[in-house]
C-alpha cells in the first residue's frame, strides 16, 4: 500500500523525510499521537499531569481531539500544542509566519478545502510538494493524494491561527470582493445594491403621475380614496398583529425544546459551532462578551468564536488580544471597503467558519447557557429544510429609563409574540439582527447576507423562504443592551426603518416571483410585517394631527374625508386596534413577567411617536446614502456598566 | 390511521359539516312551514348604537347587513336564513369539539341534536334577539374561566381578559360580572396572590380589554351621547324593582324544567375525587343561571324569562366542549339534555302547527310581559 509509509524520523532542516507520516490507523490512531503530544507538554512543564488526565476524559465525553479539547480549556497554547504535536508525529513544525508559504502553489478553486481540513501547501522539497496541516489524518491524505499523487507529498505541522493568517492575508482581496459582491453576481435581482431598479423607478414615476392627475381631476375623490386606503391598510395591519400575538401567545410556543431534552443531549454527540461576533469600536464591551461565551453550556472543544474586526479598529484588536482568548477564539480582521456594515463583515468571516451551524452574537449580548444545545436540537428535529432558528431577543437592563422599558415591551413583543406567531403560522420570518443560529452549508448556498441592505437578517430570513427553508423560533433568551440614549435610539431605528423599506424594495422586483416562491400567505405576511409598518410610521404623523384636530379642537372640516364606512373603520383603528396593541404590549411584559413594565405599558403611543421620527430619518437616507450603516453605541448603560465592574473584579 | 388522534380528527373533519347542514335544513324548512311570521326582521330600536338598550345589537348589526348584501332574496328570508346557518355552524363546532373530546361520533350527534331541538335554544337564535348576546357571552366565561384554570398561560389571560370585554357588551346583567371575574382572573395566578404587583399587573391584563372597548365606545358616540346611553344600558337597569310572583314563577318554572336536570351531573362532576377535573369552570355553569335569575328578581334587568335557561344552556354546552369526561359522565349529559328539550317542549303544551316564536316558553316581549 503506497498511502502506509513508515514514520519517519525528523528531518535535520525541519522538513519531514520523503514518505510521510504513516496513516494513523497503522501507528494506533491520531488519539495515540494527541497523547503522546500531550506527554511531551508535561515533560516540557506546560501541561500539569493532571489537567492531562482529565482531558483525557473529556475527549472521550466531548468527541473531540485531545488539542481540541486542551487547547479549548485554556490549558495550553495552540502553538505549544502544535509543536509538540509534529514533534509526536515525528515531522517538523513550521511558524507560517517565520516561513511563509509558496504562493505559486495556492490553487484559489482549493480555498474552501484549506479552511475545512485546516491544511496548506506549504513549499516544493525534494520533488514533492509539503502541506502544512493542523492534523495528519485520512481526510488530509486523501485530499494530497487526489492533488498530488500517491508519492507527490509529505506533510508539516503548523498552528491553525497560522493557516488562517496566511489565508487571510493571500485571499485578502478576493475574500473582500467576494464579502461585497457574491450576493449580486449570484442574483442581483436579490442585492440591495441598488436601491431601486430603472424599472422600478419608471413604475414609481408613472403610478406617481396618475396619482397626481387623479389628484387634479377629482380631488375630493382621489384623497376619499387615499384614506380609505390607508384606513384598510391600518385595519388589517392591525388584524395581522392580533392574530400573531394570539398565536404566539400560546404555551405552545414555549415548549418547543424542553429541559429535559437538553439534558439527554450528550457532548459526543454535537457538533462543531462557529459563533461569529462582528464588531466595530467596542473594546469596552469585551470582557462581558468573553465572559457570556464562556458562560455558553457547549464543550470549549467544539466551539469556533471568531471576532470578526475592522482591520482599522485598533483598539478593539489589541483589547481582545490584552483579555488572552482561549485558542478556541480567533480575531478576524476584516480589510476595509465600502459598504462598511455588519453583514459585509459576517459574509468575510463565514470564509474562515468551520461550524456545521454557525450563530452571530452582538457584543453585548448574554445569551443564555443553553441556546446553542437547543439550537441543535431545532435542527435534528425540524429537517433539512430548516436552515435557521432564531432565538428571542429581549433587554438586560429594562428598568433603566422610560425609553428602555418602551424599547423592552417592543422587543417582548416582537420577539416573544410575533416571530413565535409566523413561526407556527409557516410563515416567513424576518430575523432579528443577532443570535440567528444558521446551518451553514445553506447560508453559504443563499450567499448570505446582503452587504448591502442595513437589515440584512431580515431581508435573509425572506431569502431563505424564497428559496424554500424554512425559519424557526426557539425558546431560548440573548439578553442584550437596550439603547436608552435617546439620539442613539433614533439613529439605531432609522437603520431599521430604512432596512425595512430596502427589503421591502428589494423583493417587490418580482412580485410575481416572490407570489410563486412563499405563496400568498408569505406574500401577506411580507406586505403587513415589512411593508406596512415603515409606511403607516411616516403616515401616523398625518393622522395624529387629523384626530386631535377632530377631538380636541372640535374641527370637522376633514369629515367629508371619511365616509361610512370608512369612518367607522377609521374610528376603530384610532380607539380598539391602537389600544388594542398597547394592550399587547402589557401582555408581553406579563408574559415575561415584567411586573413593572405593565404600568408603563399605557405610555407607548408616545414611543410611536418615535418611531414616526426614525422613519422621516429613514426615508430621507434611503434616498441620500441607503448603504450608510448607522453605528449602534453600546456599552452606554448603567447596567453595563456596573456588569463590567463585577466581571472585572471577579477576573482579578 | 395510525394513532388514536389522527382518528379523532378524521372524525371530526367531517361530522361537522352533516351535523351544520342537518341543522340549517331543519330551521329553513321550520321556516318555510312556520309561514312569513317565521323570520321576521326585529325593528331598528333607539336614534343611535341600535340594539343597545335591549340588547339586540348582534341581531340588529346583522339586519344592517343583509339589508346590504346584494342578493336577490327578502331581508326577512336572509336573516333566517343567516340564523339557520349560525345555529348550524355553532352546533357543528359543538360537534367538533365533543368528538375531540373523545366523545363518540353517535353519542356527540345524539348530544348536539338534542341541544339543537331544544325551544329555548331555536326561539333564542331565531326570535328572541335580545338573548343572544347574553348567552354567547356567559358561554364565553365556560371555556375562559377552564383554560386560566388548566393552561393558565398568557394566551389564557388574554382570552380571559377579551371574554371579559365581550360580557360588557352583551348587557347591565353580565357587565356587573366584570369586576368579580376579574378579581377571579387576577387571584387565578399563584404569584399573584402574594405578591401585590402581580396582582395588580394580572388584574390590569383581566380589566384592560374592557376599558379598550368602553373607551372605544366612548371615541366612537363622543361624550355627549355615550354618557345617556351608558346610564340608559348599565345603569338603570340596577333600580330595584322586585318582580310580581307571577314573574318570579315563570322563571323558576322553566328554570326547574330545564336547568335542573342537566345541573345534577355538574353537581356530580364538582364532587367527584378526580385531581384533573377543573371545579370553577364547571361552577360558572351552575351559578350563571342562578345569577341572571336573582338579578332579574332584583333589578329591572331586560331579560326574557327564558334568558336563565338560554345561559345555561349555552354554558353547559361551551363546558362540554372544553371538558374532558368519563362515559358515564358524557351519556348521563346526553341524556339530561334530553330531558331538558323534552321539558321544554311539553310544559308549554305546544302543538306542532304553532309558530316557533310563539311558543308559550318564551316570548320575544318578554321584559315587558314580566315588568308589566
Amino acid at each position: 500500500m503506497a498511502l502506509l509509509r513508515p514514520i519517519p524520523a525528523p528531518h535535520p532542516d525541519g522538513v519531514e523525510a520523503p514518505g510521510g507520516p504513516r496513516r494513523d490507523s497503522e501507528a494506533g490512531g491520531g488519539p495515540l499521537r494527541q497523547l503522546t503530544a500531550g506527554e511531551i507538554l508535561v515533560s516540557r512543564g506546560q501541561l500539569a499531569a493532571v489537567d492531562l488526565v482529565a482531558s483525557v476524559a473529556d475527549r472521550i465525553m466531548w468527541g473531540s481531539t485531545l488539542g481540541e479539547v486542551l487547547i479549548g480549556k485554556g490549558l495550553v497554547r495552540p502553538f505549544d500544542y502544535y509543536r509538540a504535536l509534529a514533534e509526536a508525529y515525528g515531522c517538523a513544525f513550521v511558524n507560517l509566519h517565520a516561513d511563509p508559504p509558496d504562493a505559486e502553489l495556492l490553487d484559489p478553486a482549493d480555498r474552501a478545502g484549506y479552511v475545512e481540513l485546516e491544511l496548506i501547501p506549504w513549499r516544493r522539497e525534494g520533488g514533492r510538494v509539503m502541506i502544512a496541516a493542523v492534523e495528519v489524518g485520512e481526510p488530509q491524505r486523501e485530499w494530497a493524494e487526489k492533488r498530488y499523487g500517491a508519492e507527490g507529498y509529505g506533510f508539516v505541522v503548523t498552528a491553525p491561527f497560522d493557516i488562517f493568517w496566511f489565508l487571510q492575508d493571500r485571499f485578502r482581496e478576493t475574500d473582500s470582493l467576494a464579502a461585497r459582491e457574491a450576493l449580486y453576481v449570484w442574483k442581483p435581482e436579490h442585492s440591495a445594491k441598488l436601491t431601486v431598479t430603472p424599472v422600478q423607478r419608471t413604475g414609481f414615476l408613472v403610478a406617481g403621475a396618475a396619482y397626481l392627475i387623479f389628484l387634479v381631476l377629482a380631488p375630493a375623490t382621489c384623497l376619499v380614496a387615499t384614506m380609505a386606503a390607508i384606513t384598510l391598510l391600518y385595519t388589517f395591519t392591525f388584524l395581522f398583529k392580533f392574530l400573531l400575538t394570539w398565536v404566539g401567545s400560546s404555551r405552545k410556543v414555549d415548549m418547543d425544546i424542553r429541559p429535559e431534552e437538553v439534558a439527554a443531549l450528550t457532548d459526543a454527540e454535537l457538533p462543531t459551532y462557529t459563533v461569529l461576533v462582528p464588531m466595530y469600536r467596542e473594546a469596552k464591551v469585551l470582557p462581558l462578551l468573553f465572559a457570556a461565551l464562556r458562560g455558553l453550556d457547549y464543550p470549549a472543544s467544539k466551539l469556533e468564536v471568531k471576532l470578526v474586526l475592522e482591520e482599522d479598529d485598533a483598539e478593539t484588536i489589541e483589547a481582545a488580544k490584552a483579555l488572552r482568548p482561549p485558542g478556541t477564539f480567533e480575531i478576524l480582521r476584516v480589510p476595509p471597503s465600502e459598504p462598511r456594515t455588519k453583514p459585509k463583515a459576517c459574509n468575510y468571516a463565514l470564509f474562515f467558519s468551520r461550524g456545521e451551524f454557525v450563530t452571530i452574537y452582538d457584543a453585548e449580548d448574554q445569551p443564555e447557557p443553553d441556546q446553542l444545545k437547543k439550537a441543535v436540537l431545532a435542527f435534528r428535529r425540524g429537517g433539512e429544510r430548516l436552515a435557521c432558528v432564531q432565538a428571542r431577543l429581549n433587554y438586560f437592563n429594562r428598568s433603566e429609563n422610560w425609553l428602555t422599558r418602551m424599547f423592552t415591551l417592543e422587543y417582548s413583543q416582537w420577539f416573544d409574540f410575533l416571530l413565535p406567531g409566523l413561526d407556527r403560522l409557516k410563515m416567513p420570518i424576518p430575523l432579528g439582527g443577532t443570535s440567528n443560529h444558521f446551518r451553514l452549508p445553506v447560508l453559504r448556498q443563499v450567499r448570505a447576507w446582503d452587504p448591502f441592505n442595513v437589515t440584512e437578517d431580515a431581508d435573509l430570513g425572506i431569502r431563505l423562504a424564497q428559496e424554500g427553508y424554512r425559519i424557526g423560533v426557539i425558546n431560548s433568551t440573548t439578553y442584550e443592551e437596550a439603547n436608552g440614549v435617546l439620539p442613539s435610539w433614533i439613529k439605531q431605528r432609522s437603520r431599521w426603518i430604512k432596512g425595512y423599506m430596502q427589503t421591502w424594495l428589494v423583493h417587490m422586483r418580482h412580485p410575481v416571483e416572490l407570489w410563486r416562491t412563499i405563496g400568498p400567505r408569505g406574500v401577506f405576511c411580507f406586505h403587513f410585517f415589512i411593508g406596512a409598518p415603515p409606511l403607516l410610521a411616516l403616515v401616523n404623523p398625518i393622522v395624529w394631527a387629523m384626530t386631535i384636530g377632530f377631538y380636541l379642537l372640535r374641527d370637522t372640516s376633514l369629515d367629508w374625508l371619511f365616509p361610512e364606512p370608512v369612518g367607522t373603520l377609521a374610528t376603530f383603528n384610532l380607539f380598539f386596534a391602537n389600544l388594542l396593541l398597547v394592550y399587547f404590549g402589557i401582555v408581553a411584559a406579563l408574559k415575561r413577567r415584567y411586573l413593572d413594565l405593565v404600568p408603563a405599558g399605557i405610555l407607548q403611543p408616545f414611543y410611536w411617536i418615535l418611531h414616526s421620527i426614525a422613519a422621516y430619518k429613514a426615508l430621507w437616507q434611503l434616498v441620500v446614502k441607503p448603504h450608510f450603516w448607522e453605528k449602534t453605541e453600546h456599552g452606554t448603560s448603567k447596567v453595563t456598566e456596573a456588569r463590567l465592574t463585577a466581571t472585572e473584579a471577579g477576573s482579578t | 390511521m395510525s394513532t388514536i388522534e389522527e382518528k379523532v380528527r378524521a372524525r371530526a373533519s367531517t361530522g361537522p359539516a352533516w351535523v351544520a347542514a342537518g341543522a340549517v335544513l331543519t330551521l329553513l324548512v321550520l321556516a318555510w312551514k312556520l309561514g312569513p311570521g317565521g323570520a321576521e326582521l326585529p325593528a331598528i330600536s333607539g336614534p343611535y348604537m341600535p340594539g343597545a338598550y335591549d340588547g339586540a345589537w348582534l341581531s340588529q348589526m346583522v339586519v344592517w347587513l343583509v339589508r346590504r348584501l346584494p342578493v336577490p332574496l327578502p331581508a326577512e328570508t336572509m336573516l333566517a336564513l343567516f340564523s339557520a346557518l349560525a345555529l348550524g355552524a355553532l352546533l357543528a363546532w359543538l360537534y367538533q369539539r365533543l368528538v375531540f373530546n373523545d366523545w363518540p361520533a353517535i353519542e356527540a350527534l345524539a348530544f348536539v341534536i338534542a341541544l339543537g331541538a331544544n325551544t329555548i335554544v331555536i326561539g333564542t337564535i331565531t326570535v328572541d334577539h335580545t338573548a343572544i348576546p347574553v348567552m354567547l357571552a356567559c358561554a364565553a366565561i365556560v371555556p375562559g374561566i377552564r383554560r386560566l384554570e388548566s393552561v393558565g398561560d398568557v394566551q389564557a389571560e388574554m382570552s380571559f381578559g377579551l371574554v371579559l370585554a365581550f360580557l360588557l357588551l352583551a348587557g347591565p346583567a353580565p357587565a356587573l360580572m366584570i369586576p368579580v371575574l376579574a378579581l377571579f382572573g387576577a387571584l387565578s395566578d399563584r404569584t399573584a396572590r402574594s405578591d401585590p404587583r402581580a396582582f395588580v399587573a394580572m388584574f390590569l391584563v383581566a380589566i384592560m380589554p374592557t376599558l379598550l372597548v368602553l373607551t372605544g365606545l366612548l371615541g366612537l358616540l363622543g361624550i355627549d351621547r355615550a354618557i345617556p346611553l351608558f346610564k340608559a344600558v348599565y345603569i338603570d337597569p340596577f333600580r330595584p324593582h322586585l318582580l310580581y310572583i307571577e314573574g318570579v314563577r315563570a322563571f323558576l318554572r322553566v328554570f326547574a324544567c330545564t336547568v335542573l336536570p342537566a345541573a345534577l351531573l355538574i353537581a356530580a362532576y364538582w364532587l367527584q375525587l378526580d385531581r384533573r377535573r377543573q371545579p370553577w369552570s364547571a361552577l360558572a355553569v351552575l351559578i350563571l343561571p342562578i345569577y341572571v335569575v336573582a338579578g332579574a328578581y332584583l333589578f329591572s334587568w331586560p331579560v326574557a324569562e327564558t334568558v336563565p335557561t338560554a345561559v345555561f344552556l349555552g354554558a353547559f354546552a361551551a363546558w362540554l366542549s372544553v371538558a374532558r369526561l368519563t362515559p358515564v359522565f358524557r351519556r348521563s349529559a346526553t341524556v339530561l339534555i334530553l330531558l331538558c328539550t323534552l321539558a321544554s317542549w311539553l310544559v308549554s303544551g305546544l302543538a306542532p302547527p304553532i309558530p316557533w316564536q310563539k311558543l308559550s316558553l318564551y316570548d320575544r316581549h318578554g321584559p315587558a310581559t314580566i315588568h308589566r
